[in-house]
C-alpha cells in the first residue's frame, strides 16, 4: 500500500506519526466537538443559548445531542491511553475497528449517564432561578467527592486493562466491555465535575477548566492531590460573587 | 533512593547507639556460583554469639533458614536485564527500568531487571518477602535490593555503557523520603544517579557484568538514547482466547498465530523473519494466595518435564499477585504483566524447522509451585513483532 502512496521524507514522517498514535482520529473528534462547543452563534449542535438545558426549551434529543457532543469533547482526550492499549493489543488490521469498539462501549455508558443527568435536570428545574447557588453546591458537592475513597477507587480503574480476544465477535465483545468498563468507571471519576460544568452559567469557561483539570488529575497528578479538590471549591466560591 | 535513606538512617542509629560510625548496607550477590544462591549466615542463625535472639532470622520465611542454597538458577540469571539496551523501552518492550507511565504503583508491565531476578528471588523467599506490602520487613529484603540496584550500576558500566533516560519527567519527580535523622525530604532521581557524589557517597566494589549474564552481543546505544523512539512499531502477530488458569503442574496454551499485517514490519520484510525483535506478553495475570514462578518455553517437546534449555523464554515470578489483582483505591486489579525477548528462541525454532506459523505453543512449567490456597490465571499470551 505504502508504495503506491506519493513518498516524501515530511509525508513518511506523517504516517509514522499516524501508525505510532492510531487514536489521531480520537482527538481529531474531540478537537472538531470542541470547536462546535466553543464558537460563537452555536447551532442546534452546539450549546445553544437555550442552556443550561433546565430552563425547558429544549427537546430531550436536543439535550442528548449536546451531551453527545460534550462527552466527545472533554472526555475522549482522557483515553488516549485506554483507546491505544486496545490498538496495541489488537491485530493491526483490526486496530481502528478495535478502537471504534471501545468508544463505542465507553460513549455508550456516558449516554446512559446523560438520559440520568436530564432526569435530574428535570427535577432540578425549579431552581433555576438560583443557578449560582446550585453549582455552588455541585461544585462543592465535586470538590468533597474528590476526596472520598469511591472516587480514588474510580481513578484507579482508568488505568484497567483486559484481555482481547484476537479476532471475532469475542474480539468485538471483548473491546465494548473494555470500553464500557471505563465508561463506567470515568463516569464515577469525573461525572460530578461534568454535571456542575454543564449547569453553570459560565458553562463554556467551566467546561474548558473541567476539562484541564481533568487532564491534569489523569496524565499528572500524585494520589492524594490536594490542589484539585480545593480548586474545585474554589470554583464553587467563584459561582457565589 | 530509598535504599540511601534507609542506610543513613540505619547508619545513624548505629552511631547512636555506640557502633561503628562507618556502617554501610551491604548487598547480596546470589550471581556468583551455585554455592551463593543461599542466603548468607548471619540471616538464618538462630542465635547471636551472646546468646540472645538473632533479630536478622524472619521465622516465617517459606525456604532458606536451613542455610542450603535454594533459589532456582533461571530465575535468577539477570542475562534477560542485561540483553536490553534502553532503560525505558517504547510500547510493547519492557526495557531495562520498564515502560513509560505515569505515576503509579504497579500492576503494569515490569522492567526486565524487576521481574528477573528481582521478583523471582521475592518468590523463591517467600513468607514475608513474598508480598510487597510485607516484603521490608524481612530484613534480607534491604540486601537483596542493595543488589538490585548494584546490578542497575552494572548494567550502566558495560561496554559500551548504557545510559539511565534522559526524559525530565523521571529525572525530575520528587519522592517524599526520610533523612537519617527523620526529617522529611524530598528527593528525585537526578540527585542520586551519581553514586559517588553527594547525598549516599557510595561505591560499588564490584560492578561487573554477573557471569550467568556474559556473552550478551554488546551493541553501542548512543548518548542521551535511554528512551527508545525511533524503532519499529510493535505489531500483535497472535494471541490466546479466553484466560486460563495455572497449576502446579506443567500446562502449555496454544496462541493463535497470524500473518503480519501492518505496513510497517512488511517494509522490512525479510522472507521468514519478517521483524528484528520477537516479544512473548502474559497479560492479565491475576489470583490470590501465595504467589509462584512459571518457567516459560516456546514450542517445547511435548511430554518432557523440563524442556531443554533452548526453548526457554524467561520465568515468570508472580510477587505482587494478590495485589495487583485487586481494584482498589491505589490499583486498577488488572494483575501483572510479564514481557519477555524471545527473538532468540523464535530464531532457533525457524532455524530447526519447529516452527508453525499458525500456532505457537507456550509452557508453563512451575519453578516455585503454588502452595495451598493459591489461585494464578493467565488473562491472555500473545506474540509481538516489532
Amino acid at each position: 500500500v505504502s508504495q503506491k502512496l506519493p513518498s516524501t521524507p515530511a509525508l513518511d514522517k506523517l504516517r509514522r506519526l499516524a501508525m505510532a498514535h492510531p487514536e489521531w482520529w480520537m482527538l481529531l473528534f474531540s478537537a472538531t466537538a470542541w470547536f462546535f462547543l466553543l464558537r460563537s452563534g452555536a447551532s442546534c449542535c452546539a450549546l445553544p443559548s437555550a442552556w443550561p438545558p433546565w430552563n425547558g426549551k429544549q427537546a430531550g434529543g436536543t439535550a442528548l445531542l449536546d451531551w453527545f457532543i460534550m462527552v466527545v469533547a472533554m472526555m475522549l482526550p482522557l483515553m488516549v491511553i485506554p483507546v491505544r492499549v486496545t490498538a496495541f493489543r489488537s491485530l493491526w488490521r483490526r486496530r481502528h475497528c478495535a478502537m471504534a469498539t471501545f468508544l463505542c462501549g465507553y460513549v455508550g455508558i456516558w449516554m446512559a449517564a446523560g438520559v440520568l443527568s436530564l432526569v435530574l435536570l428535570a427535577f432540578l428545574r425549579e431552581f433555576q432561578t438560583h443557578a449560582h447557588w446550585l453549582t455552588a453546591a455541585v461544585f462543592l458537592v465535586a470538590a468533597a467527592w474528590q476526596i472520598t475513597a469511591l472516587k480514588r477507587r474510580c481513578a484507579a480503574a482508568c488505568h484497567l486493562t483486559r484481555p482481547l480476544a484476537p479476532v471475532g465477535w469475542r474480539a468485538q465483545r471483548d473491546c465494548f466491555c473494555f470500553g464500557a468498563e471505563h465508561g463506567f468507571y470515568c463516569v464515577g471519576n469525573c461525572g460530578v465535575l461534568m454535571l456542575a460544568a454543564m449547569l453553570s452559567p459560565l458553562h463554556r469557561t467551566m467546561m474548558v477548566l473541567a476539562t484541564l483539570l481533568l487532564a491534569y488529575e489523569r496524565y499528572r497528578a500524585r494520589p492524594h492531590e490536594r490542589g484539585i479538590p480545593s480548586m474545585l471549591g474554589l470554583l464553587a466560591l467563584a459561582h457565589l460573587f | 533512593m530509598y535504599l540511601g535513606c534507609f542506610e543513613r538512617i540505619v547508619a545513624q542509629t548505629v552511631a547512636d547507639l555506640g557502633g561503628p560510625s562507618d556502617w554501610a548496607l551491604p548487598y547480596w550477590n546470589y550471581n556468583a556460583g551455585p554455592a551463593s544462591r543461599k542466603l548468607p549466615a548471619a540471616f538464618t542463625q538462630s542465635q547471636l554469639p551472646d546468646g540472645s535472639a538473632n533479630a536478622l532470622l524472619e521465622a516465617n520465611r517459606d525456604n532458606g533458614n536451613n542455610g542450603q542454597p535454594f533459589l532456582g538458577a533461571g530465575g535468577l540469571n539477570p542475562k534477560p536485564a542485561f540483553k536490553e539496551t534502553q532503560f525505558a523501552a517504547g510500547a510493547g518492550v519492557s526495557g531495562f527500568g520498564g515502560p513509560i507511565t505515569n505515576f503509579r504503583h504497579g500492576g503494569g508491565p515490569f522492567g526486565t531487571l524487576e521481574n528477573q531476578p528481582h521478583n523471582h528471588v521475592h518468590v523463591d523467599i517467600g513468607g514475608l518477602m513474598s508480598d510487597p506490602d510485607t516484603a521490608a520487613l524481612d530484613p534480607i529484603f534491604w540486601l537483596h535490593h542493595a543488589n538490585i540496584d548494584r546490578l542497575w550500576e552494572a548494567w550502566l558500566n558495560t561496554n559500551p555503557p548504557h545510559n539511565n533516560p534522559p526524559n525530565s519527567n523521571w529525572l525530575s519527580f520528587k519522592f517524599d523520603l526520610h533523612d537519617a535523622k527523620g526529617k522529611a525530604v524530598k528527593l528525585k532521581a537526578n540527585d542520586i544517579l551519581k553514586t559517588k557524589l553527594a547525598p549516599f557517597y557510595y561505591q560499588y566494589d564490584d560492578i561487573s557484568v554477573p557471569a550467568d549474564a556474559k556473552g550478551v552481543t554488546a551493541r553501542v546505544v548512543p548518548r542521551g538514547a535511554g528512551i527508545m523512539e525511533e524503532q519499529p512499531i510493535p505489531e500483535m502477530v497472535g494471541a490466546s482466547t479466553g484466560p486460563a488458569k495455572l497449576a502446579s503442574q506443567t500446562q502449555t496454551l496454544a496462541v493463535k498465530l497470524f500473518p503480519v499485517s501492518g505496513p510497517h514490519l512488511r517494509k522490512l520484510g525479510i522472507a521468514g523473519a519478517p521483524f528484528r525483535k520477537a516479544y512473548l506478553h502474559v497479560e492479565n495475570v491475576r489470583g490470590q494466595g501465595p504467589p509462584a514462578s512459571y518457567d516459560i518455553y516456546l514450542n517445547a517437546p511435548e511430554g518432557a518435564s523440563e524442556p531443554p534449555e533452548k526453548f526457554y523464554v524467561g520465568t515468570a515470578a508472580t510477587f505482587g499477585l494478590r495485589r495487583a489483582s485487586i481494584g482498589n483505591e491505589r490499583h486498577a486489579g488488572s494483575g501483572l504483566h510479564f514481557t519477555f525477548d524471545v527473538t532468540d528462541v523464535v530464531n532457533t525454532l525457524k532455524s530447526e524447522e519447529r516452527w508453525n506459523p499458525e500456532e505457537l505453543r507456550v509452557t508453563f512449567v512451575p519453578s516455585r509451585k503454588p502452595s495451598g490456597g493459591s489461585e494464578i490465571e493467565v488473562g491472555r499470551v500473545s506474540l509481538y513483532y516489532r
